[in-house]
């Protein structure tokens, strides 16, 4: 690979440069100081291996002509292929385009550059004066791997640097002296793993002694347990025993007192023994004294009753016994008949009266009414009758209807006599037939009628509407009656008046003179009728009428009056009869009950009722009688129990009793007075008596119940005062049963407190508590020790963490198997490398070496004839010797410095041309010949155009007389000049 | 007179329970995974012991090897004696001797007394024991345990057939020649020795692997069967498959046929995973999960151990070269697989790819690659040679890791594929190191 041109852009002083078309050999670039050879060289650098950045030592070449910072370098290949690397400072990867123009990658680049990085670029093929006066750039492993195994150029990193990258991976994985790499840690985890798995092993195996160890702790737990629970028991004996101490004391004392009071008298025993009896009369004694106060109020009741009875049977007669009374039926149906009939005398009797006053009243109207119609009759006259005045009237009103049909026939017989006469005949006929026609129409329409009101009234119908019915009937009755009549009368008329033509107005009008003349007769009025005549007549009538209606009247009133006074009288004699029978049956009922016959019915409800008060006053006596009885039956019962037991408890002296039992005198009543206190003082034992009067029986009781009350209550003081005692030595006894707890050692107990001593006690106590102290202790260690047993074995039992641990252990020992594998794998290749490399360089070293020594002498114009490697202990090289002319040995160190940096020279040179992979890049050399003298200079300038004619060589210098030397030393070589301001040619 | 029916009974014949097995070789795995695969040698046991339950077998045989070392964990001892008693409380005998993992001698007890109904063969001479079923013997069992573990006495010629009817079992933990690779010459043996016991049944332990090495057909040509063990324990192939135990099937004191049934919990399976073709990570990945789909379809319902190796040559070689890329390959993987049951547990890949670059050529490139080539090929040719360099590595790590370094080491074959790698690993690195 070669250099055919480049571009800078903008790099230090350099801006805008281009250069094309570098020839394969030798070129030379000649320029004054500041005009750019090491910027370009450094450009050169930059672009095909990276610039270094602002942090590094090495010049930064900031644009200072504008431009951006860095370029493009021009390559061409072995087979002669165009590339382009443009590279700029802060613009990411280089840009790599083959000869294609596509854009390759990096590695493509590593490619082309034979694998070499910057560093062997800057060592070996591109420096300055400054690299080459120093052989510390040669000495770094990757340049020395070079210089002695060239062969491994072009085969990718140098062999040490893989050495290297081996030798970190293995240091990862295992360290000889440090810990922290894979390896020496998974070690360490499976150590520890396998120590916890031999201890759990070891535990596993002692299951069954750790549970046969677990059983003996157990036991040794309880046994402790027990210990233990022994000490606190005489512990809480020992509480026992202080705690019981002052009740005990308190009980020997109350005993001891005890002792010395008297023996109790046997009677005081006795009274005792029945004091419940004199309580009981005692609380009995209340009772007593209502019972007597009882008593008193009975015996008033009873004086009452008898003075009651007394006076009834003086009331009902002499003949009136209370043994005949208390025999008679006096029940209710007696009384209430009694009652009734008395009651029913007496209302018969007032209703008798009151029926004798109705009849008196009746006769006195009856009278009253005959005399007034009497006077009225005297009055009055002669008066007709009803009948006869209603037939005067009908003959008047006839009369004055014949008068009127006597004037109209007498008018109209002028007018159409004839005419008339036939036509009347002919109307007589027909009125005759119609009129009987009408008259059986009407008594038929009057018989519907009258059978529909029928109907209706059997069927419940409206009255009112019957009653209409009825009516209509009777009218059309009267009709067919009045139809019937005209006809009648109108036969009659014809039939009447034989003289009288039936056919003409002359009869009708004879006819009714004819009756008129009948009635002027019948009103006693001689010749003819007239009008004028009948008014009187009519007045005279009217008033006929009114009297005989006033007689009417009052006859009619008198029969009233006349039957009401028969019915009083009827009824006043029936009340009578009733009054009789009913006094007839209180009679009966009096001499039942053997009343006196005197005594009336009305008397007879008061005897009966005095008499049913008598027997009730008759059953009060017995039962107030009865009541007193039972009474004194209860003072006498209670004055006997006393005196029977203050006669049985009586102190020797009074032994026989000086109470008298029973009553004093059967006579005497009970309870004669007040039984109080007063009444009891004068009474006692008997000794007083007989100043004013003997004691009754309940005084004695009294005075007896309250002589045993005395002695019981001194008695039962004395037997307090001992109960006392013995209840202060029992309570005292019960304290100490309570304190000692009972149970079998209470007896053991009370012996010890019975030689009871505290003070020792107290010693035993805290004896005791230490030893329990210790016995806890041991107690505690046994259970824990048990506890921890029992969690062991179950632990070995449930546990997993064994076959997890084997299963870890299993893991790590195949992490740290395959990191071994790792580390061999990659020591294997390490030594391979070395082995591999010190047979490279045994065997290939003297072909660079060899090629550097025939350079060098060049150089040196045979001032120095060969070179030597300086092998190590490991069998590999690690310095040169010049050996010179005359065959001394001179360590390159020792030269001078121009030779040095001749020897150097030579090196790189014969480093960069004996590659055996065919990698060739570029030389390039910045002023290395200022320090040479001028014919090392020509020499040397002789040995780069030798270089050049097999690689390309690219020369910076700033003195023209190098240039001249090494343009004459390579004639085709080509010149660039770098004047800063002229541009290349 | 009626032919009378013939007389049927089976049983279950297991080996190399290996009971509380750590697992060898197993990479740290997920709490939930660690917790399964401590569990799955007892569950297998369980399983057995409810196989012979389940068949209502006769008997049950456990030829050596319950537990997995000397020590007998107490939990294993402890569901031992439980699976046992399970079956003796149903009326089934077992049968039980000890081989070289888990020796008498070297071992202890956490088990006071049997259950009834337990027979735990002695060391010093195969005992007989009859089995009857409604007063009638149908088999007799003998057996003899390992003393010690390294027992390399031919036990198998102690047995003979004793005088007795029904079908006349051994029981022996032993290797039979040519019967499994790499397993210890303990109580060695060949199917002659068998033979010469003139019984019809040999229940025998060890090889892991399992198989029938024999079909009998009576007195003199026995059944020689290795049930294999009842749940893997590595990677190895040995440890692969399917595992459990035998159901034999019995007729007139003849052995009719002898029944496979998987008991295992878990599997291990070694995925060979070509990277020719490949070209980045993700499509490994993608091919990895494929296989080990494929691999969980095919497990019967069981959980899988998976390990990959990466083999052939290709341009992934370059990828997984690079520092932590395998690590962080089996993290994704595992990351994504499924931890439910059954579960997939990714333990390892081991990258045997090999660079694109025929090595072929780079020997005759004549250049350091090829000087390098030539001494791995002397190195690998010259044992000795390629000891030193063990040695060298032995002795620049700490004394505390110099054993395990060494016992990894002392495998010739582990060590010239070491040296491979080796060879890979430093034109690797010449090649550029970290890509």
């Amino acid at each position: 690979m070669r250099i055919s041109g480049w571009r800078v852009d903008g790099f230090g002083v350099l801006a805008d440069q281009r250069v094309e078309e570098l020839p394969a050999g030798l070129t030379v670039v000649v320029g004054p100081n500041e005009a750019g050879k090491s910027t370009l060289l450094d450009f050169l650098r930059g672009v095909l291996f990276g610039f270094p950045d602002r942090r590094h030592r090495r010049p930064y070449h900031e644009p200072l002509r504008g431009g951006s910072h860095g370029g493009t370098v021009s390559l061409l290949d072995a087979s002669g292929g165009g590339w382009l690397l443009e590279r700029h400072v802060g613009g990411g990867p280089p840009a790599l385009s083959g000869p294609d123009g596509a854009l390759r990658g990096e590695a493509e680049l590593r490619r082309l550059l034979g694998g070499v990085d910057g560093e062997v670029f800057r060592s070996v093929y591109a420096f300055g004066l400054s690299e080459l006066s120093s052989l510390e750039t040669l000495e770094r492993d990757e340049v020395r791997d070079l210089i002695f195994s060239a062969g491994i150029l072009g085969a990718g990193r140098s062999a040490t640097r893989a050495q290297h990258s081996l030798a970190s991976r293995q240091a990862a994985l295992v360290r000889p002296r440090r810990s922290d790499a894979v390896a020496n840690l998974l070690r360490r985890r499976l150590d520890a793993v396998d120590g916890e798995l031999r201890r759990l092993r070891e535990e596993a195996r002692r299951f069954p002694e750790r549970a046969e160890e677990c059983e003996g702790l157990a036991a040794r737990v309880r046994e402790e347990e027990d210990t233990a629970e022994e000490l606190r028991q005489r512990l809480r004996e020992l509480d026992r025993l202080e705690a019981a101490w002052p009740d005990w004391c308190e009980r020997r004392s109350a005993e001891a007192e005890l002792a010395a009071l008297a023996a109790p008298d046997p009677a005081e025993a006795t009274l005792l023994a029945r004091s419940a009896e004199i309580a009981a009369l005692r609380d009995r004694r209340a009772g007593f004294e209502e019972w007597a106060r009882q008593r008193d109020d009975l015996a008033r009741q009873l004086d009452g009753i008898q003075q009651r009875v007394e006076d009834a049977l003086r009331e009902l007669g002499p003949g009136a016994r209370a043994e005949v009374v208390r025999h008679l039926d006096l029940g209710i149906a007696t009384t209430e008949r009694a009652e009734r009939l008395s009651r029913r005398h007496g209302e018969l009797l007032a209703e008798l009266r009151s029926k004798e006053e109705v009849a008196d009243r009746d006769s006195a109207e009856v009278g009253r009414l005959e005399g007034a119609l009497s006077a009225q009759e005297k009055a009055a006259g002669r008066v007709r009758s009803k009948a006869d005045l209603d037939a005067a009237g009908e003959l008047l009103h006839e009369a004055r209807r014949l008068l009127d049909r006597r004037e109209e026939l007498e008018q109209d017989r002028a007018r159409a006599e004839q005419q008339a006469r036939l036509e009347a005949l002919a109307s007589r006929r027909a009125g005759v037939r119609l009129a009987g026609s009408w008259a059986l129409a009407a008594l038929l329409v009057a018989s519907a009628l009258l059978a529909g009101g029928a109907a209706l009234s059997v069927t419940g119908g409206h009255g009112a509407t019957a009653a209409l019915f009825a009516a209509a009937a009777l009218v059309v009755s009267a009709v067919a009656v009045a139809s019937a009549a005209q006809g009648r009368l109108k036969d009659r008329a014809r039939g009447a008046g034989p003289e009288v033509p039936e056919e003409g107005d002359g009869a009708q009008l004879r006819q009714v003179e004819a009756r008129l003349a009948e009635l002027a007769r019948s009103f006693r009025r001689p010749g003819r009728l007239e009008r004028g005549d009948l008014d009187p007549i009519g007045r005279a009538l009217d008033s006929e009428v009114a009297s005989r209606l006033a007689l009417d009247d009052l006859a009619r009133r008198l029969a009233d009056a006349r039957r009401r006074r028969e019915e009083s009288l009827a009824l006043a004699d029936r009340c009578r009869d009733q009054l009789a029978e009913n006094d007839r049956a209180a009679a009966t009922l009096g001499s039942e009950l053997l009343l006196p016959p005197s005594l009336g019915p009305d008397s007879l409800g008061r005897a009966v009722d005095l008499l049913a008060r008598l027997r009730k006053d008759l059953d009060a006596l017995d039962r107030v009688g009865q009541a007193l009885s039972k009474v004194d039956a209860r003072l006498e019962s209670y004055a006997h129990s006393a005196l029977s037991l203050a006669s049985a408890l009586a102190p020797a002296g009074l032994e026989g009793g000086s109470f008298v039992l029973g009553r004093q005198d059967e006579s005497e009543p009970l309870g004669t007075g007040s039984v109080g206190p007063a009444a009891a003082g004068s009474v006692g034992t008997g000794s007083a008596a007989g100043t004013e009067r003997k004691a009754t029986a309940p005084e004695q009781a009294l005075v007896a119940v309250g002589h045993l009350l005395e002695r019981l209550e001194a008695t039962a003081s004395a037997r307090e005062a001992r109960g006392r005692l013995e209840d202060a030595a029992r309570r005292a006894r019960d304290a100490v049963d309570r304190a000692l707890g009972g149970g079998s050692c209470t007896g053991r107990l009370l012996a010890e407190l019975a030689s009871g001593d505290p003070v020792a006690w107290q010693a035993e106590r805290r004896m005791l508590a230490d030893r329990l102290g210790e016995v806890k202790q041991r107690h505690d260690e046994a259970t824990r020790a048990h506890e921890r047993s029992s969690q062991a074995l179950g632990q070995l039992l449930g546990s997993t963490r064994l076959a997890e641990l084997e299963l870890e252990g299993e893991s790590l020992r195949a992490e740290l198997r395959a990191a071994l594998e790792r580390y061999a794998v990659l020591g294997i290749a390490r030594t391979l490398l070395e082995r591999t490399l010190a047979r490279y360089e045994r065997e290939r070293q003297p072909e660079v070496v060899r090629r550097a020594a025939e350079l060098f002498a060049s150089a040196t114009r045979g001032r120095y004839v060969r070179l030597v490697s300086r092998p190590d202990a490991d069998g590999r090289s690690h310095g040169i010797d010049a050996i010179d002319e005359w065959g001394a040995r001179v360590d390159a160190g020792s030269l001078s410095r121009g030779t040095a940096e001749q020897l150097y020279l030579c090196l790189r040179l014969a480093l960069a041309t004996a590659g055996g992979a065919g990698v060739e890049l570029p030389l390039v050399l910045d002023d290395v010949l200022v320090n040479f003298d001028p014919d090392r200079a020509a020499a040397v300038a002789e040995v780069i155009a030798d270089v050049a004619r097999q690689r390309q060589v690219l020369a910076f210098t700033c003195h023209p007389h190098v240039a001249e030397l090494l343009s004459d030393a390579s004639p085709k070589a080509r010149v660039l000049e770098l004047p800063g301001t002229s541009r290349a040619r | 007179m009626p032919e009378a029916a013939p007389r049927r009974f089976c049983f279950v014949h297991a080996a190399d329970l290996h009971l509380d097995t750590p697992f060898d070789g197993v990479h740290a795995a997920a709490p939930r995974i660690a917790a399964a695969l401590r569990e799955a040698s007892l569950q297998a046991f369980d399983e057995v012991v409810e196989l012979a339950r389940r068949r209502s077998a006769a008997f049950l045989l456990v030829a050596g090897d319950v537990y997995d070392g000397a020590e007998r964990g107490l939990r294993a001892q402890l569901r031992f004696r439980d699976g046992l008693a399970r079956l003796a409380a149903d009326g089934i005998e077992s049968f039980v001797v000890h081989g070289n993992h888990d020796p008498v001698e070297t071992g202890w007890s956490a088990v006071r007394a049997w259950p009834e109904g337990v027979k735990v063969f002695g060391t010093r001479s195969p005992e007989v024991v009859p089995v009857a079923r409604d007063g009638e013997v149908i088999a007799t069992v003998q057996g003899i345990s390992y003393a010690r573990r390294a027992t390399t006495e031919n036990l198998a010629l102690r047995f003979c057939r004793p005088e007795g009817p029904g079908l006349h079992v051994g029981l022996l933990h032993c290797n039979v020649a040519g019967a499994g690779e790499g397993h210890d010459n303990y109580s060695p043996c060949s199917l002659d020795d068998l033979r010469r016991a003139r019984l019809d049944y040999w229940a025998l332990g060890h090889v892991h692997s399992g198989g029938i090495l024999a079909e009998g057909s009576g007195p003199g040509d026995p059944w020689v069967v290795y049930p294999g063990n009842t749940q893997a324990r590595s990677g190895r192939r040995s440890e692969r498959g399917p595992k459990g135990a035998v159901v034999v099937h019995v007729e007139d004191g003849r052995v009719l046929r002898v029944e496979q049934v998987a008991c295992d919990r878990v599997r291990f399976v070694e995925l060979e995973c070509p990277v020719e073709g490949l070209e980045g990570l993700d499509g490994l990945e993608q091919l990895l999960d494929r296989l080990a789909d494929e691999a969980l379809e095919q497990a019967e319902g069981r959980s899988l151990v998976l390990r990959a190796r990466l083999a052939g040559r290709g341009p992934l070689h370059d990828a997984l070269r690079r520092t932590g890329a395998v690590e962080e390959l089996l993290e994704h993987l595992r990351e994504g697989a499924s931890d439910q049951e059954p579960f997939l547990w990714w333990d390892e890949i081991a990258d045997r790819s090999l660079p694109p670059q025929d090595l072929g050529l780079l020997r005759g490139r004549g250049d350091f690659a090829s000087d390098l080539l030539s001494l791995s090929d002397e190195l690998k040719s010259d044992r000795a040679s390629l000891a030193s360099v063990a040695d060298e590595l032995v002795r620049s790590v700490p004394r505390y890791l110099a054993r395990d370094l060494e016992e990894l080491l002392a495998d010739g074959e582990q060590l010239a594929g070491l040296l491979a790698l080796g060879t890979l690993a430093a034109l690797d690195e010449l090649a550029g190191g970290e890509p």
